[in-house]
């Protein structure tokens, strides 16, 4: 991730590891009023077209049936619909496949 | 939206891949219910003007304070020292620590690691602080609390992390001032808004994607990094962190005695944080480089480290648990015997002080001496790693442990160390 690992000494990492799990930044911008998780929320989408939607925009990549089953199954537990996308978005943000690759 | 800016976790993958064997070991399986708090006086206390007083040496050696006596017999302390003097009995001072440096940052490098290491502040860490050491080999007495913290934040150009025993024994940075109005760990409250059950939710569902995708991780090196997110759900979802986090749930009159300063109020979140389960907290307590003037850094500096130290001596005698927690007070080096033109002391490492309290350490004593007027040991020579040998046997690490360093070489944590018998 850095471009120079040898500029930085030793790295506090579970401190920054709680950034990454607990951001009011990354909190305000999922529960921004013209946020993109509202908007999902907001149509008619089956989980499949949800997870069809938000896996090429945070990953760069169409999801795989594994994750396709894990997103419809997530949607039909939850009752909150908007909380759901937030929670779906937030989760793909932490991956390490999104640490790693953006 | 997706211009959210994810923080940079500092960790690359190379770095990950090279410490992922030693950082998936599991951790916090030790019974021992020893932990520690350390005062670390960076920059370099003056031990003529504390701990090893001159009062028969010529002015310029004997400096500006007089001696007291202390609740140890035969034991004097400066003057700027009257609390630690009324609980000396519980105090020991080891009065002959040498190391053969007199810079800052190899000074500091040796204090905490035991070994002579690099000798420019830029240059990394080439071993791990005694508080990584810990933390890899005995873990945190109660997780999610972290095993090792540093606060405000580390300190000692980079010394007091983990280096090759893995990313995961870096100590938790506290960030903020616990003596500050309003006292908060960064992103350890829930936003406003996030109910507990979404943060569950959420902590399922990225489990369930990071599985997923264990195929782009055929090293093996994700494993460090899960360890971390799942510390830090685990410590924003329960309400445990925050509540050993939250100093107001003092006795108000108890804060006061610990002191209405920085020093003052780290050392009783210190003893929150260890009772809630943290094995080593490392207080950063300013600065000690006092080269100009230094009657007037230390009478800014010593009364607030004195009641800091005494207090929580106290409070944790009180509550029976200094039998269990060990509290020492160290810098890189002391300051030089002879004040110089600027009515300072300058570095000196060939003969200084540290204080040890607690943790099976016996109180009243002080071991070794330096020469009449100061300077070289004149005594009972204790090296760093005596020093490090002891705090590892107190808290039950064995002393003839090894880890591997960068190149696979088994490094001693101890090496010639020897655990100071005096003080058990």
């Amino acid at each position: 991730m850095t471009a120079c690992e040898c500029e930085r000494v030793d790295d506090p990492a579970l401190t920054q590891a709680l950034e990454l799990v607990n951001s009011t930044e990354v909190h305000r911008k999922l529960t921004a009023d013209n946020g993109f998780a509202k908007k999902l929320a907001a149509n008619e989408l089956d989980g499949s077209e949800i997870a069809a939607m938000i896996f090429p925009r945070v990953l760069g990549r169409p999801p795989r049936q594994e994750e396709i089953t894990t997103v419809s199954e997530f949607l039909a537990a939850e009752p909150d619909r908007v909380e759901a996308c937030r929670s779906l978005l937030w989760s793909l943000l932490a991956t390490n496949e999104f640490l790693f690759n953006h | 939206m997706l211009q959210i800016g994810v923080p940079a976790l500092g960790i690359s993958l190379p770095g990950l891949l090279a410490s992922d064997s030693q950082a998936v070991e599991a951790a916090g399986s030790s019974a021992s219910r020893k932990s520690i708090i350390v005062f670390w006086t960076d920059g370099g206390l003056s031990q003529q003007d504390t701990y090893d007083l001159k009062p028969d040496a010529p002015a310029e050696y004997r400096g500006m304070y007089d001696p007291i006596s202390t609740t140890a017999a035969g034991i004097q302390l400066g003057e700027r020292l009257p609390q630690q003097a009324r609980v000396m009995q519980h105090l020991s001072v080891v009065r002959s620590v040498h190391h053969d440096n007199g810079i800052h940052a190899p000074s500091a490098h040796w204090m905490l690691t035991g070994y002579f290491g690099p000798t420019l502040a830029r240059n990394a860490a080439q071993k791990p602080s005694f508080g990584s050491v810990l933390s890899r080999s005995l873990g945190s007495r109660q997780p999610p609390m972290p095993a090792y913290i540093t606060m405000p934040k580390s300190e000692a150009f980079g010394y007091q992390g983990a280096v090759y025993l893995g990313k995961a024994y870096n100590p938790f940075e506290v960030i903020a001032d616990p003596n500050g109005d309003n006292f908060q760990v960064p992103n350890l409250s829930l936003p406003e808004g996030l109910a507990a059950q979404s943060v569950h939710s959420r902590r399922q569902l990225l489990k369930s994607f990071d599985t997923f995708r264990r195929d782009i991780d055929r090293s093996g090196g994700m494993e460090g990094l899960d360890t971390f997110k799942r510390q830090a759900m685990e410590m924003v979802a329960g309400g445990k962190m925050r509540a050993a986090f939250d100093l107001n749930a003092e006795d108000v009159k108890l804060r006061d005695r610990y002191g209405r300063h920085r020093y003052g109020q780290s050392a009783l979140l210190a003893r929150r944080l260890i009772e809630a389960g943290a094995r080593c907290v490392n207080i950063n307590t300013g600065n000690w480089d006092h080269h100009n003037d230094i009657q007037k850094g230390l009478d800014e500096h010593l009364p607030p480290l004195d009641r800091a130290v005494a207090a929580l001596v106290e409070d944790l005698a009180a509550r029976g648990m200094l039998e269990d927690v060990l509290v020492y007070c160290v810098g890189e080096f002391g300051r030089t015997p002879r004040m110089n033109g600027h009515a300072g002391r300058d570095h000196w490492a060939d003969c200084f002080s540290v204080l040890l309290a607690g943790g099976g350490i016996v109180g009243g004593r002080a071991v070794g001496a330096s020469e009449k007027n100061g300077g070289g040991v004149q005594d009972r020579l204790v090296t760093p790693l005596d020093l490090l040998a002891t705090i590892y046997q107190q808290l039950g690490v064995p002393l003839d442990t090894h880890f591997l360093d960068g190149s696979g070489r088994p490094v001693s944590i101890v090496g010639s160390g020897k655990p100071i018998h005096e003080l058990l």
